[in-house]
């Protein structure tokens, strides 16, 4: 007998906002050019969910039912598969579910156990070992009957129709039907009722029209009011990135970038009736948490032309999410990220961290503009300013592995630990034969070191520059790194420039 | 004289019974127990050895503590702050970690600061501007947890929003350095270890003076002599304004040796393949003559 799993998806009434808003508003996914109406989106998220463990996700009346026989071994056995499964159904927003022999039979348990207690679960056969010899078939399919025979008549898709018709009867239970006579019940009932109890039983073949992920994710809301401030769309904008991470994770892949637009209920003319705007990662993510507080982000610099009536959440660009190795300790959240020196030795720590720092510059780069939150690389290059190249961090972070970046070539001459933006120009003290002064008078350690370069570097009109540099010793600022410029002997301006100092 | 003055208190009559506070605590209430006038070294309290020995001895716990805000006040900003905090943040980069800088007075120097052992692709300057944006980063910065060390420049905060940025660093992993005027010396503070950093006369000691930790006052600032060594060769043993020091040349290369003995070197010095195969040839050699 096969393995199957049913999931219920619960309703979202623990958060009583969302029940409201649910309500009202109107959320459509294009699937094969049909849209789903709103009751069986959740069913919907929660199948594209299942499908990165199995292809066989069906969806029968508002459940998921899967079929995980064949992904056992690659999830490390039946118990470790249906921990999994459960998990990640569990947290996102299934509330009862089951395993069974059938998949019919699952989702009767499945709807027994919600109504028996919420949450709990009923187990079809106490994870044993299913084979394929006609032994354990039947003694698998004698379990099951003794497991779905005390149910009640609502639990089965097929029988709950017949249910008032069969109580009156006198049957209780799916026992007492079964119990009855084949030829009167497929007279009276139609063959129906029968080919479903068998298929539960486990004594026929079930068919099932799997479940596909649509190759394009595009998902539209109705607002239940006009929305005027951008930032309040941000609400009915996770909705949307629920069924879009489902849909993530059914793909086993992650965005890079995806697009809201916005349809306005009232513009003026002269205003296009929509808007878009791109959000984009510096690394690719299914992270729920994570999109949400980038569009937060994103969403306070957006102006609205005109209240919004709807919105819409598409997907512009995907990459398959590398299968990374579970850790082989499980480690609480908060070590996996550890900054502890001690915390960094395992890949998988180091790519949790990595992960982590991206998030955190996507959203400093969001608020502050990507060209504040800045990280260097080196260059090779004798003038001061030139040996150091800023860049978004972002960008140089998510194009450049850590571990690739090519040893930079430093010059032996001492370095400064800061560097001044423009060299400051330093006045003289006119005693004492012309010396330079920064808080003190500076005297001269070491020196000259002669930089003449910048020749070639046509960019900037001043690039050539020609320094002598040197060492240099104020009495209340340390040590500095100064320049003498080159002059004619007329030029009365002072020679002396600040360029950095060794903090 | 009054009755109440002769006659003998219950806590007094206690004392004259001999009944004092143990002189020593047993061992699992010592550990719990900090008492004013020692050091705190509490165990559970991760700390990363500052680089500077003399420090060391003075900072509770033997080192810069994670999870928690240590507040640095100079009176200058761009002085000293790389030479007190480029050992212990070397540590923290050649063990993989990040460190991000929060507006900082000036452009760091990278390959200044490389030859330190901080690279390049570890550090991420955050340019905010306006103190209000200073404090957000910073506390994103914290609330992120995967940042190693977060050192912020904040000129203007206030008590309270300290006392914020000192509660959402109990949850950071890391280290945290905040820079601040030194004028700031009166104010309250949050942050359990504070300094006063400034710069003595040539040839510029570092001068530590501890305003707040958990142990007894500090009695004198320390002087931390700390210089790379490049930068020891070049300077003369003296400087008086009397006499101008001679120039000593700046041609011949400086040995890009990395400072002190404690820092992690910049490029680990790996034996080349060949001197493997040479060794490996010998170690053969040995084996068949013994």
């Amino acid at each position: 007998m096969s393995h199957w799993i049913a999931l219920l998806p619960g309703s979202q009434a623990s958060c009583p906002e969302a029940s409201a808003f649910q309500v009202t508003a109107q959320i459509s996914i294009q699937t094969d050019g049909q849209a789903v109406a709103q009751p069986a989106i959740d069913a919907l998220r929660l199948g594209w969910r299942m499908l990165q463990f199995t292809p066989r996700v069906a969806l029968l009346e508002d459940a998921v039912v899967l079929e995980v026989q064949a992904s056992e071994r690659l999830f490390g056995g039946p118990q470790a598969l249906r921990e999994r499964v459960v998990g990640e159904a569990l947290a996102h927003g299934a509330q009862a579910w089951a395993h069974a022999g059938s998949g019919l039979a699952a989702l009767a348990l499945a709807r027994a156990a919600s109504q028996l207690n919420q949450g709990s679960h009923l187990d079809g056969d106490d994870g044993k070992t299913l084979d394929d010899s006609d032994e354990e078939d039947e003694v698998a399919q004698t379990y099951l009957a003794e497991r779905l025979d005390p149910l009640p008549l609502d639990v089965l898709p097929g029988v709950t129709a017949h249910a008032p018709t069969l109580a009156r009867l006198g049957c209780r239970s799916l026992a007492d039907v079964r119990a009855l006579p084949r030829g009167g019940l497929s007279r009276r009932f139609g063959a129906g009722l029968l080919q479903t109890l068998d298929q539960a039983y486990g004594e026929r073949p079930e068919a099932f029209e799997w479940l596909t992920l649509p190759p394009v994710f595009d998902a539209r809301l109705e607002l239940p009011g006009r929305v005027e401030s951008a930032p309040a769309l941000l609400f009915a904008a996770k909705r949307l990135l629920k069924p879009l991470c489902a849909w993530l994770a059914g793909r086993q892949a992650a965005a890079l970038a995806f697009t809201l637009r916005w349809q306005h209920d009232w513009h003026r003319r002269d205003t296009s009736s929509e808007g878009e705007w791109t959000v984009r990662l510096g690394s690719p993510s299914r992270d729920e948490t994570r999109l949400s507080r980038l569009l937060a982000e994103h969403l306070q610099h957006i102006q609205l032309a005109a209240p919004v009536g709807d919105i819409s959440l598409h997907v512009d660009e995907i990459e398959p999410l590398p299968l990374c190795s579970q850790q082989l300790f499980h480690e609480h959240r908060e070590d996996q990220l550890s900054a502890r020196p001690d915390a960094l030795l395992t890949p998988a720590a180091q790519r949790a961290q990595r992960d982590a720092l991206l998030a955190l510059l996507d959203k400093l780069s969001v608020r502050l503009g990507e060209d504040r939150v800045l990280q260097a690389r080196i260059q090779a290059d004798h003038r001061l300013e030139h040996t150091q190249c800023w860049q978004p961090a972002a960008q140089a972070l998510s194009k450049l592995p850590a571990d690739k970046a090519k040893p930079a070539q430093i010059s032996d001459m001492p370095q400064p630990a800061w560097v001044l933006a423009e060299p400051l120009l330093l006045a003289m003290d006119s005693q004492r034969g012309g010396q330079p002064v920064y808080q003190g008078r500076l005297n001269l350690l070491a020196g000259p070191h002669r930089i003449e370069a910048g020749w070639w570097d046509a960019r900037t009109g001043h690039a050539r520059v020609t320094r002598d540099y040197y060492l240099a010793s104020s009495a209340h600022a340390g040590l500095l790194w100064v320049f003498k410029v080159q002059q004619r002997p007329d030029d009365t301006r002072s020679p002396w420039y600040l360029h950095g100092f060794f903090a | 004289m009054t009755p109440s003055a002769t006659a003998p208190t219950a806590l007094t009559r206690r004392m004259d019974a001999g009944l004092h506070w143990p002189e020593r605590l047993p061992e699992h209430l010592a550990q719990v127990v900090w008492r004013g006038d020692a050091m705190a070294n509490r165990v559970d309290d991760t700390v990363i050895a500052s680089g500077h020995a003399a420090l060391d001895a003075e900072l509770p716990g033997g080192g810069w503590p994670c999870q928690s805000m240590t507040e640095i006040l100079h009176a200058q900003s761009a002085q000293a702050e790389w030479r007190l905090l480029a050992p212990a943040l070397a540590q923290v980069v050649a063990l993989g970690g990040c460190v991000l800088l929060i507006a900082p007075p000036h452009a760091p120097h990278l390959p200044g600061l490389h030859r330190e052992g901080l690279r390049d692709d570890r550090l991420i300057r955050i340019e905010a501007q306006t103190p209000a944006e200073r404090l957000w980063a910073t506390e994103q910065a914290l609330k992120a947890g995967c940042v190693s060390a977060v050192l912020s420049w904040l000129p203007q905060v206030r008590p309270e929003q300290l006392r914020r940025l000192h509660a959402h660093a109990g949850r950071h992993p890391g280290l945290l350095f905040v820079f601040r005027p030194l004028r700031m010396q009166a104010d309250s503070s949050a942050a359990p270890l504070r300094l006063a950093l400034g710069l003595g006369a040539y040839p510029h000691p570092l001068q530590v003076q501890i305003i707040k930790r958990r142990g007894p006052a500090m009695a004198q600032p320390l002087s931390l002599p700390h210089w790379s060594a490049g930068l020891l060769k070049l300077m003369p043993a003296e400087v008086t304004p009397s006499s101008p020091p001679q120039l000593r040349p700046l041609s011949p290369p400086v040995a890009p040796t990395p400072i002190s003995a404690s820092v992690i070197p910049v490029t680990a010095t790996e034996p080349s393949p060949h001197h493997v195969a040479l060794d490996r040839l010998a170690a053969r050699e040995s084996g068949i003559l013994s």
